[in-house]
């Protein structure tokens, strides 16, 4: 995004031209359009040691083509230094320099500017800001209007076509792309190029002089070609799947939803559309291997209701976007279905284009998220999955955007410390964050799951109970709050918070676990056989228990862990499965660890995994360490970490800091201009690629922008 | 209130179980059918309340059973009910539906919706006398010359106005003055639908509902509505300029 554009006044632009006079006049059509705070130099040697002491935005420049440093080095820098990654770069081009454009465009040139007649300059740069305003700031999109008009001049039709089909996949549905290539495809004779001009409308009414124009230009050109009626069916023939969606799955009692939602669809080139009249059938198909993009639903439907469904989606099938349509969702559950993430919402009875538009914008926003709470959803979606690579990525990038506030990236922090273990300090940071915003539902939460993580039982439940008030009927923070009753020893009280999560979904795997669990803990096998049969897996018990028996040995009652380790064994249900070896391993070392290694042995032996698995070998050397103990009349000594032991492998992840992630940021498609989207091939100049080569090796240290860099520990420490 | 019986009519019999259900459920008395024709029979019957209707049925469709329904009554309250729009906004109100609520929708605004229609106009557009707290207006919009003519016109329950090139979005709450040719009509209203430019036979413009309109033109409101026999609750435009000339 380059949102400076929003603020020209206070964006940090720089003017790097030779001649003198011709500075001057570039430097005036910027003051003229609202850039106050332009600086100009002669060569890019000297922007670069500016640079370390203040940050850029926007850099004009010429190409300095006989100069040690050029254009084409500064484009390059600006994408291999992540501190640059938000500065943008236009080129001052001399009528003879043409040819550098299509290489400069590959290496993420913004736009270009014909200094050869001085007195069109302020029209050109109000040429820019039309762009740039047209396409919503996106700098991506700005840059492919600028390409379009190089290739256009050598009518390379095909090359449009395929750079706006790529973009197309990072901005699904964009009105101004599908213009692009409707105009590509019908100028190199392609009969979809008709559908497509059709789709422009569909996604946005509002381009129909733009789109008419085009209609009339290629109408009768042809004669054997008939007209293109805009307003009738869309033509036969291939049409682009302009919104990228491979399967789209709606849910909705009303057949005539259904219709309507399928019709707009297939208008769009999606042909895969699943649709269902119930929850549970829905459900069904989603648990039976169906994977849609996207899920348009209904809040209101029947068997399973929406509430059931969004929770057991959150958790079995996250990171799917959701659109719902519905008169019926009600204010209070609106910050509940934020804390889902889903924030689309549609109200009966809906239009086609008011449905295409909140299509658009979710799919666009969940494959390249630019606006706070996409980007927000995005990474939590990452840190559920474990993904911490891509979420690191997500987090450096979400902390270095100036355009974000506070409050959201404490809060995205302190979700981090959460996921990487760091409770104490998460607690910190939602502390913190929580002063700077009102009661917020999230902040809450995450407070309250840190505390429980701590040990801080009762702070943790009121935390909870808050968060309760403002969004109830979470079933995932219901049955958190269970467990707390249960470590508290008020099991009333979690029986009752457990009956308050099975009336909203007893079929929610996280209310069967908190059941299992609850039963296990009260000693009641019967109970918690019963509760896991409704199960798949029963990793998680496995986990919750050895986590609750471990804490019971350190405090040194061995014997209530072992109690726990052998009920959780008694109530694992027929057939055998992994699990129960787990939990006997567990159970073993727990016996040596009460001296009792008779029953060690004999609990080892109960496992059934295959003794050459990485299993069977850790059974092997425990059995043998225990064997050698009771011959030589020695004890085994395991340091209290030693004792929780997973018989999974653990994951050995790479620890790393969220700034070492900023530093090492790599661009990817979408982020800078067209670079990654484009490739200037056969049309990039010797001359052009002659001035890549060469690159001087400068060490630049870009300062950051003042107010960009948060008021956070991480990036004081990193300053001082 | 006493207890409230409406009539609802879908071919779809799981809408029409969920939203007769949920009247039930609010102490209504609620009784479905699956088609226009099904609806009439029950009218000659029993007197109902609000007759709730799907639009597309088979048999006969939803704007059918409201033309039908209009010729005799013109008092009952017609709401219209759609998951999609499939037919301009206007052509429900202006002939004769007094609401038009997606599918499903809360009960609530029905029960709202009926409090206000059993109302006499006259009492229905005094707002209680605390328009500023009641109404949250986000607008203001002025016409000049408030003639029967193509840019306003006038309905049993709210105005055509065509305000040139001020924007307003639907269910948006403003405030309005118009000047007409012996008064001055000004009030508080709701759009309920808007149309773009683009129409070839209606001029762009809002559907806006009444919700309160000043003592000084409330009167002659009421009874110019009750006197001109307007059949259209809110006027798409050009039908009612006929017969609001007239008057």
């Amino acid at each position: 995004m380059i949102d400076f554009f929003t603020k020209p006044a206070n964006a940090h632009v720089f003017v790097i031209e030779p001649m003198v006079a011709l500075r001057s006049v570039v430097i005036e059509a910027l003051r003229n359009k609202g850039f106050s705070n332009v600086k100009a130099f002669g060569d890019l040697k000297t922007l670069l040691d500016a640079l370390s002491s203040e940050p850029a935005d926007w850099i004009l420049s010429a190409s300095c083509s006989n100069h040690e440093i050029n254009i084409m080095h500064l484009l390059k820098m600006c994408i291999e230094e992540p501190r640059l990654r938000n500065t943008r770069v236009s080129l001052l081009l001399r009528d003879h320099e043409r040819d550098l454009l299509p290489l400069a465009f590959e290496w993420g040139l913004l736009s270009y500017h014909n200094t050869t007649i001085p007195s069109r300059l302020p029209d050109d740069v109000g040429d820019l800001l039309r762009v740039v305003r047209t396409v919503g700031y996106n700098g991506t999109l700005t840059a492919e209007n600028f390409l379009r008009r190089v290739l256009k001049e050598s009518r390379s039709w095909t090359i449009i076509a395929r750079l706006t089909r790529t973009l197309l996949e990072t901005f699904p549905g964009s009105p101004h792309l599908l213009l692009s290539l409707a105009e590509a495809e019908l100028n190199s004779g392609k009969e979809e190029g008709r559908n497509t001009l059709q789709q422009v409308l569909l996604v946005d009414p509002s381009l129909s002089d733009e789109v008419q124009d085009l209609a009339q230009r290629f109408s009768g050109i042809d004669s054997l070609q008939s007209p293109i009626d805009l307003d009738g069916d869309f033509q036969k023939g291939a049409r682009n799947n302009a919104l990228g969606l491979e399967c789209c799955m709606l849910i909705d009692p009303d057949t005539s939803v259904h219709h309507a939602v399928r019709l707009a669809l297939r208008e769009a080139g999606v042909e895969n559309i699943d649709a269902f009249e119930s929850g549970q059938s829905a459900w069904d198909a989603l648990r039976h291997g169906c994977k849609p993009s996207l899920i348009i639903m209904e809040w209101r439907i029947p068997d399973l209701s929406g509430l059931q469904l969004l929770q057991r989606l959150k958790l079995q099938a996250p990171g799917i976007p959701i659109i719902l349509i519905s008169s019926l969702v009600t204010s209070n559950e609106m910050p509940l279905l934020k804390e889902f993430g889903v924030n689309s919402l549609l109200e009966k009875p809906f239009e086609k284009h008011a449905l295409m538009s909140k299509i658009v914008t979710l799919v666009q926003q969940h494959r390249y998220p630019t606006e706070q709470a996409a980007m927000d959803q995005r990474i939590m979606t990452c840190l559920r999955a474990s993904n911490k690579t891509e979420a690191g990525r997500l987090i450096a990038i979400y902390l270095s955007n100036p355009q974000y506030d506070e409050v959201g990236k404490l809060r995205i922090e302190a979700e981090f410390e959460f996921f990487e273990g760091k409770y104490r300090q998460c607690c910190e940071t939602t502390l913190q964050a929580l002063k700077f915003s009102g009661d917020s539902v999230e902040l809450l939460n995450l407070l309250g799951k840190s505390l429980m993580k701590l040990g801080e039982f009762e702070s943790a439940m009121r935390f909870f109970e808050k968060s309760n008030v403002l969004a109830p009927k979470n079933i995932e923070r219901i049955c958190q709050m269970v467990s707390i009753s249960t470590d508290m020893n008020n099991l009333d009280s979690a029986e009752a918070l457990l009956a308050e999560a099975k009336a909203i979904d007893a079929n929610n795997i996280l209310v069967i676990e908190a059941e299992a669990n609850l039963a296990i803990e009260s000693d009641d096998q019967k109970r918690a056989t019963e509760a896991m049969k409704g199960l798949d897996s029963f990793h998680r018990i496995a986990a919750y228990i050895n986590n609750k028996a471990v804490a019971k040995i350190r405090n040194n009652l061995i014997g209530d862990g072992i109690k726990l380790y052998k009920t959780a064994l008694g109530s694992l249900p027929e057939p055998w499965n992994s699990i129960h070896d787990t939990v006997c391993f567990n159970l073993s070392l727990a016996h040596v660890r009460a001296l009792q290694y008779e029953e060690a042995i004999n609990i080892l032996a109960q496992i059934k995994a295959c003794p050459s698995s990485v299993t069977g070998q850790k059974v092997s050397a425990l059995c043998a360490k225990i064997e050698q103990a009771i011959r030589t009349k020695t004890q085994l000594h395991f340091s209290t970490d030693t004792i929780s032991v997973s018989l999974s492998n653990s994951k050995d992840e790479p620890q790393f800091d969220l700034l070492q992630m900023i530093d090492q940021l790599t661009p990817v498609r979408g982020d800078i201009c067209c670079y990654r989207s484009f490739q200037a091939g056969e049309l990039a100049s010797e001359g052009s690629r002659k001035l890549l080569l060469n690159m001087p090796k400068i060490v630049v240290r870009p300062s950051m922008r003042r107010d960009e860099s948060p008021p956070r520990r991480s990036f004081q420490n990193h300053a001082s | 209130m006493n207890q409230l019986k409406a009539l609802v009519v879908d071919d779809e019999t799981d809408i029409q179980r969920i939203i007769c259900d949920e009247l039930i459920s609010q102490n209504w008395e609620a009784k479905g059918v699956g088609d226009g024709l099904l609806a009439l029979e029950q009218l000659k019957n029993e007197k109902y309340d609000v007759i709730i209707s799907d639009i597309s049925m088979p048999k006969m469709d939803g704007l059918e059973l409201l033309r039908e329904v209009r010729k005799t009554d013109k008092r009952v309250v017609f709401v219209l009910m759609s998951a999609v729009v499939t037919l301009p906004l206007w052509e429900g109100y202006a002939l004769g539906a007094n609401a038009f609520f997606g599918k499903p929708f809360p009960i609530h605004d029905l029960t709202r919706l009926l409090v206000r229609m059993q109302l006499p106009a006259r009492q229905r557009w005094a707002g209680a006398g605390k328009k500023t707290d009641e109404f949250k207006i986000s607008n203001h919009i002025e016409l000049d010359n408030g003639e029967i003519s193509e840019n306003f016109s006038l309905g049993s329950g709210g105005m055509f106005v065509n305000p040139g090139s001020q924007n307003a979005v639907k269910d948006q709450i403003l405030s309005f003055r118009v000047n007409m040719p012996r008064f001055v009509l000004e009030g508080i209203g709701m759009v309920m639908w808007t149309r773009r430019p683009g129409n070839p036979n209606l001029a762009p413009g809002l559907g806006i509902e009444f919700l309160y309109l000043e003592d000084s033109c409330r009167e002659l409101v009421a009874s110019l509505v009750i006197r001109s026999q307007v059949k259209a609750f809110i006027p798409a435009g050009a039908i009612v300029k006929k017969i609001a000339g007239e008057s």
